[in-house]
């Protein structure tokens, strides 16, 4: 039942990845740039003096070094977390959109009012979801067009031979009924 | 609307906070977890350093980022590829998931093009694609429902030995049935 989609009928394209893929790296390779910016500053403060001084100062740093890890390291959580969550909701709007469009579609679908045909902007995702769509609703129009049809034969049938009228209509109704066999 | 007020018009980005948002927590969480095993590695890492150093303090050190640099480096490094391979491991867990959801929707408007009304598509859990699936389920079986009530007049109509009237009248009603088949 599963189609396996190729080319164009992609749901996700490779630009799409590529592009969240390097902004994805671009934000860590800025965050950890900065978290090494922060220790390197805290680090690098010369050590003067002689050996108690040095061991001592050596020692502190030590001693120290945990909270300035915390500091960097909360720094780095909210920078890069955030940037990363930014990432996310603006390059999912690209699926979360098209999606949301859809859903108003079938809703006016169901509630009975013409359905416009699916339309994806140039940069969404999903576009194959669009064209089933319109390929389910193109479809039904068809065989609703072929039903009619057949039914308005029927009663052009009428105008000419009222003698056969019910006949004609009977045999409309049979052939709409055939037609219709394949929705289950 | 005019130009104007096209361009005025907000641009709604965060659309779904299941599916925008969840993506977005699950990154973030990501980075927190990256962040947190970097701190305890680079803390012992450095500690350790620097109170190996301290006993040999009778050398001169320019700072002590001079003594720390190789494992500090090393760990920055870590955290880097750690939260990069992780969430690009996660990106394509993201993906694979849309790409099953997507082509199961899309396989099953292809079915109901081709007849087929009634199958569920069956796309469970959290987020756009359920809600878009129940929707497309519902619009599935509403038709089912028209063209089945269609099918059942239509079989009524040709059993049934009606009145010229009746059977017009009938034979109208089915036109509009029919008629509010995909409109």
């Amino acid at each position: 039942m599963t189609n396996r989609l190729r080319g164009h009928d992609v749901p996700v394209t490779a630009g799409f990845t590529k592009r969240f893929l390097l902004l994805l790296l671009l934000i860590d390779a800025v965050g950890a740039a900065l978290l090494f910016l922060a220790l390197f500053l805290t680090l690098s403060r010369p050590i003067p003096g002689d050996y108690p001084a040095v061991f001592l100062g050596l020692r502190q740093q030590a001693s120290y070094f945990l909270p300035v890890v915390a500091f960097a390291g909360l720094a780095y959580v909210f920078l890069v977390g955030l940037a990363t969550a930014v990432l996310c909701v603006t390059a999912l709007q690209k699926i979360a959109g098209p999606l949301y469009r859809m859903e108003r579609l079938i809703e006016s679908y169901v509630a009975g009012e013409p359905v416009r045909p699916a339309f994806f902007r140039e940069a969404d995702e999903v576009k194959v979801l669009a064209a089933s769509f319109n390929s389910f609703v193109g479809h039904l129009r068809d065989d609703r067009q072929k039903w009619l049809a057949t039914m308005a034969q029927a009663e052009r049938h009428c105008l000419q031979d009222r003698a056969t009228c019910r006949l004609e209509m009977e045999k409309a109704l049979a052939e709409v009924e055939v037609l219709m066999a394949k929705y289950r | 609307m005019t130009a104007l007020q096209q361009k005025k018009r907000r641009k709604i980005v965060f659309i779904s906070p299941v599916f925008q948002g969840g993506a977005a927590v699950a990154f973030a969480a990501l980075v927190l977890v990256g962040a947190a095993l970097f701190s305890l590695v680079a803390v012992r890492d450095v500690r350790l350093a620097l109170w190996d150093a301290s006993l040999s303090a009778h050398f001169r050190f320019q700072s002590a980022y001079e003594i720390v640099r190789a494992p500090l480096v090393r760990d920055l490094a870590w955290l880097f590829g750690g939260t990069l391979v992780a969430g690009i491991a996660l990106y394509f867990l993201a993906v694979r998931v849309i790409r099953i959801r997507t082509e199961r929707i899309a396989s099953v408007f292809r079915l109901s093009g081709e007849g087929d009304l009634s199958t569920a598509t069956d796309v469970r859990g959290p987020g756009e694609f359920p809600v878009l699936a129940s929707q497309l389920d519902a619009a599935r079986s509403q038709t089912l429902e028209i063209i089945d009530g269609i099918r059942a007049e239509v079989d009524f109509m040709r059993k049934e030995s009606l009145s010229e009237e009746e059977f017009l009248k009938r034979w109208e009603g089915v036109k509009e049935r029919i008629g509010r088949i995909a409109p």
